[in-house]
């Protein structure tokens, strides 16, 4: 939303927004109607692409709560040959403290050529045993090389990123001791001093002896609120290889809460990165940084805490961006079935953010499924952010037809779910169009987009509990331009995560932030990847150090570089 | 053959018919229930006994709508919806006006993704009372959650009409209010709430939204100070619905049987717990956590003696439950079984060394 | 002539046909051998009543009533296997019984081993079927088991036979709970404790169908408390009282004769009491109870001599201490409210009941019980310096006890040691919120010290509990006075 709006604006919007729901019926089957007549966008290419993964939850009738909970990924360019590389987390079948190491470890795939991977998971070293829930990636040490920390129910692992092709397991030596129940994670800079930071969410202080019923009696996953909720942790780098834990004098740790999603970005515009933390069952969290190192949860007065009902719920994945076009970071949060998804839209002008779930479309359409791993880009490149979720449940329910799942997943698996931007900040079913993605019936948790073939246009991983991570290719027809940005440090050769990049696209402006942890312990690439129907040809940057810079677009169509202190300078 | 003899030949075949009819009829829907679609294994024994139950009382019954929105109600109390939803159906047919059947047949279809099938199920609420509150107030919910706000708030006026004291009504006909960009409005149907659930978290969380928008920082700032300094703040606000508690205290599932047992234990109500907690466990027999549970609540209620038993109980079947050795030390203690007490303390403090209340129950018993 | 005579020879004959077959029916069954009786892990008490049912037994080894009767003695002293075993030697005895087959099963269930016992009581039934006690053991043992189905057929088996029941109509409305029919059961419960207000099992049921159907409160939560050891009964053959006759043993009449003296029944208990000492004449629990008993039904001297020959025996004994402080007391208090005086023999029983405490503590320092006793008997000496020593001991002792901190509130508030007063009713109010008198004790401490709004918000607390109780009306009374005085200043 714009900076200087005025209440009228706001009116005008909410009555046309209005209209649109009434309307919503014809609109919507319009809409679809138009969409279908489109061939399936987004196309299954697992099987020729040697990635051949199943993620084990080892669940044999003991329900026990970390079996459902991982499954999430990495996607990457590990190699920096200019290609995405995947990381698959796996499960154990053995709850930690037992001693030995999973026969099936984590797995990396590199990516050879277009949709050709390998398994490199011996050689690089990147076969963590732990019970695997998720991965997030940064460059910790300044190398230039995209290094890879693995979050687990028990001790978590980093990976230090050798540069060549190899990975050394630096946790002992890095002075991390993260033990507990780790969800999703984020590298960060917290304290602009050029070095990545780490915030871990932490789930809850699971106890294999607390057994849970469903309603009708019979074994089940327990919720999190069979658990005391366990505190989130940040470490600090200190700049030489090593961490310090700072939970506590950075206020972070002053809340337990059952987190599982995290995501970074300046959301109250202040140039210091804050990050908003998905929690299950509890209040979520918007960790605003008073830029002295410390930390204040702002969720409730900004309105990103509960949901319109002033209901907790139970936060799962989690994704910020701008999906209403109006130049300021919304967020997105994925639930629980029987309540739905959340879009919180940002009001600007620091009067927080509104759950309009309902009057977007995302909402009731949601109510359905359970939805973990979240992305949001721009599927046909028409200049706005389309959303996509991977499902499935927590609580065993009625097969679907079609599931694809092993007993007991079967009762577990749920189609994911698209939608489509119409543009103003509406979105509606595109499953008739994408295809494979939204008619396979799968247990799905971790999702990334990223252009795995290099062709302009952003594809998807999906991975699933007891089933294949699975590998789509976005055929979806181009509706504009495309351009993939960059941003990084000549010297230091790496992403610079948090950075905001502005582009127009006609006479709106785009923004889009870098980072690599959103989703559903999920990483992501850290690139920014934009569509556009009538693009730019300039690039406004601000930097996680609060410089601003401006560009030049070049042609689009390609992908950019932008190097700090290269640009032309902003005040 | 006589004429005498065929009539009488023609009652007795019609008597046969209606025999055979009233037969048949018996098991029209009794033949179509299949426990089986919803009994499986793992389930507790108690529920399956109620739904059994209930599937027998219906086979004696058959023509009773009553039975089978017994059945229905008993299979959405344990979240079997789909099925609900079909003997909600039955028993509609039946009784096609049933309130209860159709305003939890609704709730059932929401629960299962089918918005709007739930709203049919409310419409045919409506088209008979118009005013029904709580039917009102789920149609409001239905058209707020999809962002129909006009119709959502008439909706909830409507709800609050008859219930002007329902602080959860109030609320959201302000939240309604503020999503249509109303915060003056929003505001004082707000404070309304506040009035009645003066420590609603949520609520305040809401006024201070509708206090920035209405452009009154200040005081917005007040409220988010409050919310940050005051620990009693909690949430607060529920829908007094009979029609659906009707259906929630069928559930005898040990989960059920737990939550209900702590709200009981919140309250000092610790027979009512027992109570539930010995429900809890004829579902799950073998969970130390329930028994132990039970010998609380025996504590509490002055009876360490059965209290003890339960203790072993726990112990019987999880012997590394600290929890248990420490609270049967404590009953032990209370019943002057002091060597006994002592045992469990030191056995706490063997599988949880350190143990702050078992090393003090050891100092003050002059054994550490 | 010839026609009589053939109807004679005729009636003749059916009779000796009606002999023979009578007779062949009839074996002569050799009488199984009674069960042996060596080192039975029973008690002097119980031993005496069993040896005497052996003995007749052994005189009349044929008569399954006898058998019987001795399979009753040993299963109501805790003898099941044995008991079985005659209980079954009484049905070999007599075929056409049900009650020795029916108990045979019956003790067998008690004994855990449900499935043989659920198929023998499924024999009885088939073969008396008119006998009640079988059909509603079986109808409950099914019900334990979760067998609805069977359970639901022996109830209405048995409903046809005893369709007044008020134990069978409280078993049907069990079944009904179980399988999810409350409302129905609440109808019968709510009638059957109409009916009969002393079958405490069918109160306890009728709570638990209040919380099935979603009605909770302070008054279900009472009906479930006083109905805690609440047991089902069963329809009895008249035979079946004579298990309770056979009931005894030390720790049976302990726990029987404690429950009676809490009844203040000590007529009943005392004799009880009386016979089992004589089992046990040694046994200083049982005599504790003898003197409470004595007491109990106004014998003093008698009490006091039991406890004196408790402690000639054991000396450090601290209950007899601790009783005999008790009985001192109370003898002290019924002196004073004969006579209307605190004069020179009240003070005798306060004196000798403080001496009994101080030689109970000189035994047991740490015993709060013992400090409580002195403490007590001390402030009835109006030594209230010397009772608050030994209350606030007893209070440091047991810290969880209001009741101590009522006593020792009083004491302080005599002293006119305010600050331990007030932190010590607090204390007794936050342990036992529910304690009425506790609120309006400290209502009126706030009176007197002028303390208008925490006097206030002690009545809204009492208030809350039953507002119409005089002592609530007497606060309210002294608040308002305290109101105008203040509003006069």
């Amino acid at each position: 939303m714009s900076a200087n709006r005025s209440p009228l604006p706001r009116l005008l919007q909410l009555m046309v927004l209005s209209v649109l729901v009434l309307a919503s019926c014809q609109q919507d089957s319009q809409e679809t109607a138009q969409l279908r007549s489109e061939p399936p966008w987004l196309v299954d290419v697992t099987s020729s692409s040697g990635v051949d993964f199943i993620y084990h939850s080892y669940e044999s009738g003991s329900r026990l709560l970390p079996a459902h909970i991982g499954a999430g990924l990495a996607l990457f360019d590990a190699d920096r040959d200019g290609d995405l590389d995947l990381y698959l987390v796996q499960g154990n079948d053995r709850l930690p403290g037992i001693g030995k190491q999973s026969d099936l470890p984590n797995r990396f795939f590199r990516q050879e050529s277009p949709w050709q991977f390998v398994d490199a998971t011996a050689e690089s070293g990147l076969g963590d045993g732990g019970f695997g829930i998720g991965a997030t990636t940064g460059d910790f040490d300044n190398d230039g090389w995209t290094d890879i920390y693995v979050s687990n129910y028990g001790p978590d692992v980093l990976y230090r990123n050798r540069g060549d092709g190899t990975f050394e397991d630096v946790t002992e030596s890095a002075g991390i001791d993260v033990q507990g129940f780790s969800a999703s994670c984020a590298f960060a800079d917290i304290d602009r001093d050029g070095d990545l930071d780490l915030f871990i969410t932490q789930y809850v202080e699971f106890d294999a002896e607390t057994k849970c019923t469903s309603a009708a009696g019979r074994p089940e996953f327990c919720g999190p609120e069979a658990f005391p909720p366990s505190r989130n942790i940040l470490l600090r780098n200190d700049g030489d290889g090593t961490f310090t834990n700072i939970s506590t004098e950075s206020g972070i740790a002053s809340i337990a809460a059952a987190s599982l999603g995290i995501c970074c970005d300046d959301f109250n515009g202040d140039g210091w990165i804050d990050f908003y933390v998905a929690n299950d069952a509890h209040e979520n969290n918007l960790w605003i940084n008073q830029k002295d190192g410390t930390f204040v949860d702002d969720a409730a007065i900004l309105g990103v805490s509960l949901n319109l009902n002033g209901q907790k719920e139970a936060g799962m994945g989690v994704i910020a961006a701008d999906l209403d076009g109006n130049s300021s970071t919304d967020l997105f949060v994925t639930h629980l079935d029987m309540e739905s998804n959340t879009f919180y839209r940002n009001l600007g002008e620091q009067m927080g953010f509104m759950d309009d779930s309902g009057i977007s479309g995302l909402g009731p359409s949601s109510m359905n499924y359970t939805g973990f791993g979240v992305v949001a880009f721009d599927l046909e490149l028409d200049g706005d952010l389309d959303l996509f979720v991977a499902n499935g449940r927590v609580r065993s329910g009625p097969k679907r037809p079609g599931t694809k799942s092993p007993p007991p997943w079967d009762h577990y698996s749920e189609p994911n779910l698209c939608y489509i931007n119409s543009g103003s900040g509406r979105f509606v079913d595109g499953k008739e169009i994408v295809g494979d993605f939204s008619s396979v019936v799968e247990t799905s948790r971790g999702l990334a987009a990223g252009d795995i073939d290099g062709d302009g246009d952003l594809d998807l991983v999906v991975s699933n509990i007891e089933g294949p991570a699975r590998l789509y290719r976005n055929d979806a027809p181009r509706a504009g331009s495309w351009l993939r940005i960059r941003a990084t440090d000549r010297n230091q050769g790496r992403p610079l995560l948090g950075t905001r990049i502005s582009v127009t696209d006609g006479d709106r402006v785009i923004i889009r932030t870098i980072s690599a942890a959103s989703s559903y312990a999920t990483a992501t690439p850290a690139v920014v990847h934009i569509g556009a129907k009538d693009p730019g040809s300039k690039v406004m940057v601000r930097w996680p150090s609060g410089e601003r810079e401006e560009f030049n677009t070049g042609d689009w169509n390609r992908t950019i570089d932008l190097y700090r202190g290269e640009g032309k300078k902003v005040e | 053959m006589s004429r005498e003899f065929r009539s009488r030949s023609r009652v007795a075949t019609l008597l046969l018919l209606i025999v055979f009819a009233s037969l048949s009829a018996r098991n029209t829907f009794a033949q179509q229930i299949d426990a089986a679609r919803f009994i499986v294994e793992g389930m507790e024994t108690p529920v399956i006994r109620v739904i059994e139950g209930c599937i027998r009382r219906i086979d004696k019954e058959p023509q009773s709508y009553r039975r089978y929105y017994e059945l229905a109600a008993t299979l959405d109390a344990h979240e079997l919806l789909a099925e609900a939803t079909t003997y909600y159906q039955k028993a509609l047919t039946l009784k096609p006006d049933h309130l209860q059947s159709l305003y939890n047949c609704g709730l059932t279809y929401e629960f299962l993704g089918r918005p709007e099938d739930a709203k049919k199920s409310w419409d045919q609420i409506i088209s008979k009372d118009p005013q029904h509150p709580q039917t009102n107030f789920r149609i409001g919910e239905f058209y707020f959650r999809k962002g129909a706000l006009d119709e959502a708030l008439a909706c909830f006026q409507i709800f609050i009409a008859s219930q002007p004291d329902s602080a959860i009504g109030h609320s959201r006909i302000g939240r309604t209010l503020l999503q249509l960009d109303r915060p003056a409005e929003s505001l004082v149907e707000l404070e309304k709430v506040l009035q009645m659930s003066p420590l609603d978290r949520p609520t305040l969380v809401t006024i201070s939204q509708a206090l920035l928008r209405a452009g009154n920082r200040e005081k917005a700032q007040e409220i988010q100070q409050q919310l940050k300094d005051d620990d009693f703040l909690s949430d607060s606000l529920i829908l007094l619905d009979p029609l659906r508690t009707e259906v929630a205290i069928r559930a005898v599932n040990s989960t059920s049987c737990i939550a209900r047992a702590e709200n009981h234990e919140k309250k000092g109500e610790y027979a009512s717990a027992l109570m539930e907690y010995e429900l809890a466990a004829a579902g799950q027999p073998n969970n130390a956590r329930i028994a132990h549970r039970s010998g609380k609540v025996l504590v509490a209620l002055g009876n360490s003696a059965s209290a003890i038993e339960y203790f072993d109980r726990a112990i019987a079947l999880d012997s590394t439950f600290v929890d248990a050795y420490h609270n049967r030390g404590v009953a032990r203690q209370i019943a002057g079984i002091r060597a006994a007490a002592v045992a469990d303390f030191r056995k706490v403090l063997e599988l949880e060394p350190g143990h702050p209340f078992a090393t003090e129950q050891l100092q003050k018993l002059g054994e550490l | 002539m010839s026609r009589l005579l053939c109807t004679w020879t005729s009636a003749l004959f059916i009779l000796g046909v009606i002999l023979f077959v009578a007779g062949g029916c009839q074996k002569s069954v050799a009488p199984p051998p009674i069960v042996a009786l060596k080192n039975l892990p029973v008690d002097a008490l119980q031993l005496r009543v069993i040896l005497d049912e052996q003995r007749k037994t052994a005189a009349d080894i044929k008569n399954p009533e006898q058998r019987g009767s001795l399979a009753m003695a040993l299963e109501a002293n805790g003898l099941p296997a044995l008991a079985i075993e005659e209980y079954h030697a009484a049905s070999i005895l007599d075929t056409n019984e049900p009650i020795w087959p029916y108990r045979e099963a019956s003790t067998r269930l008690d004994s855990g081993e449900t499935d043989r016992a659920i198929e023998e009581l499924a024999a009885v039934t088939e073969k008396f079927p008119a006998f009640a006690p079988a059909w509603h053991r079986l109808a409950t043992a099914r019900i334990d088991i979760g067998d609805d189905v069977g359970a639901e057929d022996a109830i209405r088996r048995l409903m046809e036979l005893v369709p007044d029941s008020i134990r069978a109509r409280t078993t049907a409305a069990e079944i009904l709970v179980a399988t999810g029919d409350a409302p129905a059961a609440l109808k019968i419960l709510e009638k059957v404790t109409q009916e009969d207000r002393q079958y405490e099992w069918a109160y306890r049921l009728l709570g638990h169908v209040y919380l099935r159907v979603g009605q909770s409160g302070p008054v279900v939560e009472s009906l479930l408390q006083k109905t805690m050891g609440a047991e089902r009964k069963y329809e009895e053959d008249a035979r079946e009282n004579k298990l309770l006759t056979f009931q005894t043993g030390r720790v049976f009449e302990l726990k029987l004769c404690t429950s009676l003296l809490e009844q203040n029944r000590a007529d009943v208990a005392l004799p009880r009491l009386q016979k089992a000492l004589r089992g046990f004449p040694d046994d200083l629990q049982l005599r504790l109870l003898v003197a409470q008993a004595h007491q109990g039904v106004g014998n003093k001297t008698a009490a006091l001599k039991e406890i004196h020959r408790i402690l000639g025996t054991n000396p450090k004994f601290i209950s007899a201490y601790l009783l005999k402080t008790n009985f001192e007391i109370q003898n002290g208090d019924r002196l004073a409210a004969s006579v209307g005086a605190y004069n020179n023999d009240v003070r005798s029983h306060y004196r000798i009941a403080a001496a009994a405490a101080t030689e109970a503590i000189s035994h047991a320092p740490d015993n709060w019980r013992a400090q409580f006793a002195r403490g007590r008997a001390e402030a009835k000496l109006s030594n209230d310096a010397v009772a608050r020593i030994h209350l606030k001991k007893a209070r440091e002792l047991e810290p969880d006890s209001s009741e101590i901190c009522m006593h020792l509130f009083e004491v302080c508030r005599r002293l006119n040691d305010r600050a331990l007063a007030l932190a010590t009713i607090e204390t007794a109010m936050e342990l036992d919120p529910e304690n009425l008198t506790g609120w309006v004790k400290l209502g009126m401490f706030h009176v007197t010290g002028e303390n208008l709004a925490e006097a206030q918000k002690a009545l809204q607390r009492a208030a809350r509990i039953n507002p119409a109780h005089p002592a609530v009306q007497s606060l309210r009374g002294r608040i308002a006075n305290l109101q105008s005085k203040k509003k006069d200043n």
